[in-house]
C-alpha cells in the first residue's frame, strides 16, 4: 500500500525508488525509538532520583509518545516523502536530551545514538543522512550546554561535547562505509526495478498500439516461430490455443494466386530482402482467405538475419469488388461491342458498296453515323483499358528486380519486330554497377514494353536505344529513338489520359493513347519520374527513374569499435 | 481406321476429344465412367485408350491395372489424362505401362492430338492407315 | 481466284454482316455457329482463312484453332480470332496456339477489319 502511494507522487520520483521498501527500515527505525523510550522509561524507574532529571526525561519521553502517536498513525504523516526524515531528527533530539538529563549514565544511553546513525547509514541518500548527524551533532551540543550547565563545568562540557561529536562522526563514517555497499547495491536493484517497469510500461503501450492496429502483424525469429503476435492476428488465424513458439507454418499456410503453396517467409529469412504480394493465405484450420501480406526482415548490427515481421491485410473484401468489377467490365464489355460492330458494319457498307443508290445527303448523314460508331468503339477500347490498367495498379508485386536484365529480356523478345521494321535495337548500360530495384517486375515491364513499342511505332530508321546508368539512389533508364520525334505542343500533354498526336503520320499508327498515362501512373506509383527529351523530326528519349534498393545491400557498414561510437551509430540508424 | 477409347467423365471435354481425334480420321467411341470402359474395352478393341484418372468412384491410376484385368491387351498403349501435375502419380503410371502422362492444364487438346498421331504412327498423308507402333 | 473464308460465330446479326460485307469484297464466305461444326466444314470445304470467335457453344476458338494447327491436313489454314475479349492474355494465347491475327470485335473499325483479312491472305 505505502509503495503505491510512494510511486503516486511523481514530484520526489527520485526519492520515491529509494525509500520504495524503506518499510523495513522504518520498522527498524521505529523499533528503535520504542527500544529509546522503553529504556527511557525503565531509567527513570530504576535509577535514583538524584542522579537523574526526571522531569525533564518523562516530558520528553511524553512529547516523542505523542510524536510517534500522531506520526506513525497517520498515513499522510509517515507516508509523506518530506517528513521521512522526521522521527529520526525527533529521535536523536530526544536522545540528546535524555542522556544528559541521566547524568552520569547519559553515556551509556548515547549508544542508542549510534544506532539510529546506523540505521540511517542504511537507509538514506547522503543528503538526508547528512542532515540527521547535524541535526545530532546540534542536539547534543544545545542540550549538552542547556542542561549540563549546574552539573559540569565549562570545560568539562567542551570536552564532553567533542568526545561525544567525534564518535559521533566516526560512528558516522564507519557506518556510512559499511552502508555504502549495502545502498550501492539497492541503487542498483531500484534502478533495474524501474527499468524494467519502464520497459514493461513501453511495452504495454507498444501492444495495445499493436493490437489497435487492423492489419495481423506477426514477429518470427529464424526458424520462423512466432514470437510476437498482435490481437488481430490472432482472430484473423482463428486460433484459440496461444500461438507464441509455435512454427509460422504450422498456423497458415500461404498459396500464391495460381494455387501453388509457398513460403515468402523463409523466403525473406534466406535473401535477406522484403517481399511483399496479394496472396492467399489458408488457414490450417481450413478457411481460405485472400490477404495482402508484407514481410520485412530483421537484420542486426552485424548483418545476421534475426527473424522478419509479417504484415497481412484482409483484402478478401476488395478482391471480391475487384472481380465483381472484372466481370462487369468483361460482361460489358462482350455486351456492348457485339452490338457496336454490327452498326458499325453496316454503316460501312452502305458507304463502301457499290450496288446501293443514294444521294449526296443521305451520305452526309451515314457518314456522320458511321464517325460517331467509330468514337463509340474508341471509348469502350479505352474506358476498358484505363479499367484494367487500374486493376493493375491495385495490386503491386514488389521484388527484388534487376533491371539490366529485365531489360536485356525485353530486347530479345523485341528482336523479331524491331528486325522486320528494319531498325536496330541496342542496350546500353553503363560500366558501373547498377543495383537493383524493389519493385513490381511486370509493371516496369509494362512501361518498357510501352516505350520501345512507341519507338518502334514512330521510327522509320535508324536505332531504338535503351540505356541505363545510376544517378545518386535512382536507376535511370532511358528509351531512345531516331524516329519522327514530338512537337513542343505535344509534350506537355503527352502523359495525359486519352492524348493522342493529331497527324497524318500517326493515324496508321492507331493506339488509345492511355499507354504513357499508364506508363507514368505506374512509374509515379513506384515512387519514380518519368519524363521526356525530344527534337521534332530527329527522334525522342523517354527517360524514367526507379528508386535503387540500397538499404539491403549485403554491404553493411563496418561496427565501430567503443560504445561511444557505437551509439553514434545506432543514433544514425 | 484406326480407334480410340476415350474414358472422361466430363462431357465436354469428351466431346472436345472426340470432334479433335475424329477430325485426325480417327474413330472415337467414349465412355464416361471406369465401368462401361471396362466393358468397351473388350467389346470395340481400340488401338489406344485415353484415359481421365479423375474418374468418379474409381482407384486412380489403378484403373490401369483393372483395365488389364478386364482383358485389355498388355501392349495397348494408354495416354493418361490428368487434372492435376503430380511427379508420383506420373511414375506410377509410366511403371503401370502407361505410354503418357499429360496434365490438362499443361497440355492443350493439340498436344494430345499430336501423342495420338505419335502412337498410332499416322503420317502427314491423307487417311488414317495403321502404321508401325 | 477468289479466296474462300468460313467465319465461325454463334452471332447470327455478326454472320449475316460478315458475310454480307466480305462477299460484297470479293470473297466466297461460309458461316458456322459453333467449333464443332466449323472442323466437319473446315475438312469439307477447306477454306483458305478461317475467323474464329472464341465464346462458343460446343468447341471454343482457341481449342477449335489448336486443332486446326496440330492437324497436318489444316495446319496451313490461315486463322483469325475475331473476340469481344480484348485480354492481353488471351491476345499472347492465340497468338501461341498460332493465329494469324487477333481482331477485337468493335475496337477496329470495319475498315480495318478487311485491310486486316487481306494481310493475313498474301
Amino acid at each position: 500500500m505505502r509503495k503505491k502511494e510512494i510511486k503516486k507522487d511523481e514530484k520526489n520520483s527520485k526519492e520515491e525508488f529509494f525509500f520504495s521498501d524503506l518499510k523495513d527500515i522504518q520498522l527498524i527505525s521505529g523499533a528503535t525509538i520504542f527500544s529509546a523510550v522503553i529504556v527511557t522509561f525503565i531509567a527513570v524507574l530504576i535509577l535514583p532520583a538524584k542522579q537523574v532529571d526526571s522531569v525533564i526525561i518523562v516530558y520528553t519521553g511524553i512529547l516523542v509518545s505523542i510524536f510517534v502517536a500522531i506520526y506513525y498513525t497517520n498515513p499522510s504523516f509517515y507516508l509523506n516523502p518530506r517528513l521521512m526524515l522526521l522521527p529520526d531528527i525527533v529521535c536523536v533530539i530526544a536522545i540528546a536530551v535524555v542522556s544528559n538529563a541521566l547524568k552520569g549514565y547519559g553515556d551509556s544511553y548515547i549508544a542508542f545514538y549510534f544506532i539510529v546513525i546506523a540505521v540511517d547509514a542504511f537507509a538514506f541518500r547522503f543528503k538526508d543522512f547528512l542532515t540527521v548527524i547535524i541535526m545530532t551533532l546540534v542536539a547534543l551540543i544545545f542540550s549538552n550546554i542547556f542542561i549540563l550547565r549546574g552539573v559540569f563545568t565549562i570545560n568539562e562540557i567542551i570536552f564532553r561535547s567533542m568526545i561525544q561529536i567525534y564518535s559521533i562522526i566516526a560512528t558516522a563514517v564507519i557506518m556510512r562505509f559499511f552502508a555504502k555497499e549495502a545502498l550501492t547495491e539497492r541503487l542498483e536493484k531500484e534502478k533495474i526495478k524501474r527499468l524494467a517497469e519502464n520497459t514493461l510500461s513501453a511495452i504495454k503501450q507498444l501492444r495495445s498500439l499493436l493490437d489497435s492496429i487492423g492489419d495481423g502483424v506477426f514477429a518470427v525469429d529464424k526458424s520462423r516461430k512466432i514470437i510476437l503476435a498482435n490481437t488481430a492476428a490472432v482472430s484473423f488465424l482463428d486460433w484459440d490455443k496461444p500461438i507464441s513458439g509455435k512454427n509460422i507454418n504450422d498456423v497458415m499456410q500461404l498459396y500464391s494466386e495460381n494455387m501453388q503453396k509457398i513460403d515468402p517467409v523463409k523466403r525473406v529469412i534466406e535473401t535477406k530482402k522484403p517481399l511483399s504480394s496479394s496472396d492467399f493465405i489458408v488457414l490450417k484450420s481450413g478457411k481460405q482467405q485472400k490477404y495482402y501480406v508484407n514481410i520485412t526482415p530483421l537484420i542486426n548490427l552485424e548483418g545476421h538475419i534475426q527473424g522478419a515481421i509479417v504484415l497481412f491485410r484482409d483484402i478478401t473484401r476488395e478482391k471480391e469488388l475487384e472481380e465483381q468489377k472484372a466481370e462487369f467490365v468483361a460482361v460489358s464489355s462482350h455486351e456492348l461491342r457485339t452490338p457496336l460492330t454490327i452498326i458499325e458494319g453496316y454503316l460501312y457498307y452502305i458507304l463502301s458498296s457499290k450496288g446501293l443508290k443514294y444521294d449526296d445527303r443521305t451520305k452526309i448523314y451515314i457518314e456522320k453515323a458511321h464517325k460517331g460508331c467509330l468514337s463509340l468503339q474508341r471509348l469502350i477500347s479505352d474506358l476498358l483499358e484505363v479499367s484494367r490498367a487500374e486493376r493493375n495498379k491495385l495490386k503491386l508485386f514488389l521484388e527484388d528486380v534487376d533491371i539490366v536484365d529485365l531489360s536485356k529480356e525485353l530486347v530479345s523478345e523485341f528482336q523479331d519486330k524491331v528486325k522486320e521494321s528494319g531498325l536496330q535495337l541496342i542496350l546500353d548500360v553503363k560500366p558501373v554497377r547498377i543495383p537493383h530495384c524493389f519493385v513490381d517486375k511486370d509493371r516496369v515491364k509494362e512501361v518498357l514494353v510501352n516505350l520501345v513499342g512507341n519507338a518502334l511505332k514512330f521510327t522509320e530508321k535508324g536505332y531504338i536505344k535503351i540505356s541505363i546508368c545510376k544517378k545518386d539512389k535512382y536507376i535511370q533508364v532511358g528509351v531512345t529513338d531516331t524516329g519522327i520525334g514530338i512537337k513542343k505542343e505535344d509534350q506537355k500533354f503527352i502523359f495525359n489520359k486519352f492524348y493522342r498526336i493529331e497527324g497524318w503520320q500517326t493515324r496508321k499508327t492507331g493506339g488509345t493513347g492511355l499507354g504513357l498515362y499508364i506508363s507514368r501512373s505506374i512509374v509515379e506509383k513506384l515512387h519514380g519520374k518519368i519524363w521526356l527529351e525530344s527534337q521534332y523530326g530527329k527522334g525522342s528519349t523517354f527517360y524514367f527513374t526507379l528508386l535503387a534498393n540500397i538499404k539491403n545491400k549485403k554491404k553493411i557498414q563496418k561496427k565501430p569499435k567503443g560504445s561511444k561510437e557505437l551509439k553514434e551509430f545506432v543514433r544514425k540508424l | 481406321m484406326a480407334k480410340v477409347l476415350v474414358i472422361e467423365d466430363d462431357e465436354r471435354t469428351r466431346r472436345l476429344y472426340k470432334a479433335a481425334i475424329e477430325f485426325q480420321g480417327i474413330s472415337v467411341i467414349t465412355a464416361y465412367n471406369a465401368d462401361i470402359g471396362f466393358k468397351k474395352v473388350v467389346k470395340e478393341n481400340p488401338d489406344l485408350i485415353i484415359l481421365d484418372i479423375m474418374l468418379p468412384k474409381s482407384d486412380g491410376v489403378h484403373i490401369i491395372q483393372k483395365l488389364r484385368e478386364h482383358g485389355m491387351d498388355h501392349s495397348l498403349p494408354v495416354i493418361i489424362v490428368s487434372d492435376l501435375k503430380d511427379e508420383s502419380i506420373r511414375k506410377e503410371a509410366s511403371i503401370l505401362g502407361a505410354c503418357e502422362y499429360l496434365v490438362k492444364s499443361e497440355n492443350s487438346i493439340g498436344d494430345i492430338i499430336t501423342k495420338v498421331r505419335k502412337i498410332l504412327g499416322i503420317e502427314i498423308s491423307q487417311g488414317g492407315a495403321k502404321g508401325s507402333k | 481466284m477468289e479466296k474462300k473464308i468460313l467465319l465461325v460465330d454463334d452471332d447470327k446479326e455478326l454472320c449475316e454482316l460478315y458475310k454480307t460485307i466480305l462477299t460484297a469484297e470479293g470473297f466466297i464466305v461460309e458461316v458456322a455457329d459453333n467449333g464443332e461444326t466449323a472442323l466437319s466444314e473446315i475438312m469439307k470445304q477447306k477454306p483458305d482463312l478461317v475467323i474464329l470467335d472464341i465464346m462458343m457453344p460446343k468447341i471454343h476458338g482457341i481449342d477449335t484453332l489448336d486443332i486446326l494447327k496440330a492437324t497436318p491436313e489444316t495446319k496451313e489454314i490461315k486463322v483469325i480470332i475475331l473476340s469481344a475479349l480484348s485480354d492481353q492474355k488471351m491476345i499472347d494465347r492465340a497468338k501461341d496456339f498460332g493465329a494469324v491475327d487477333y481482331i477485337v470485335k468493335s475496337q477496329v473499325d470495319m475498315a480495318t477489319v478487311i485491310e486486316r483479312i487481306r494481310q493475313a491472305l498474301k
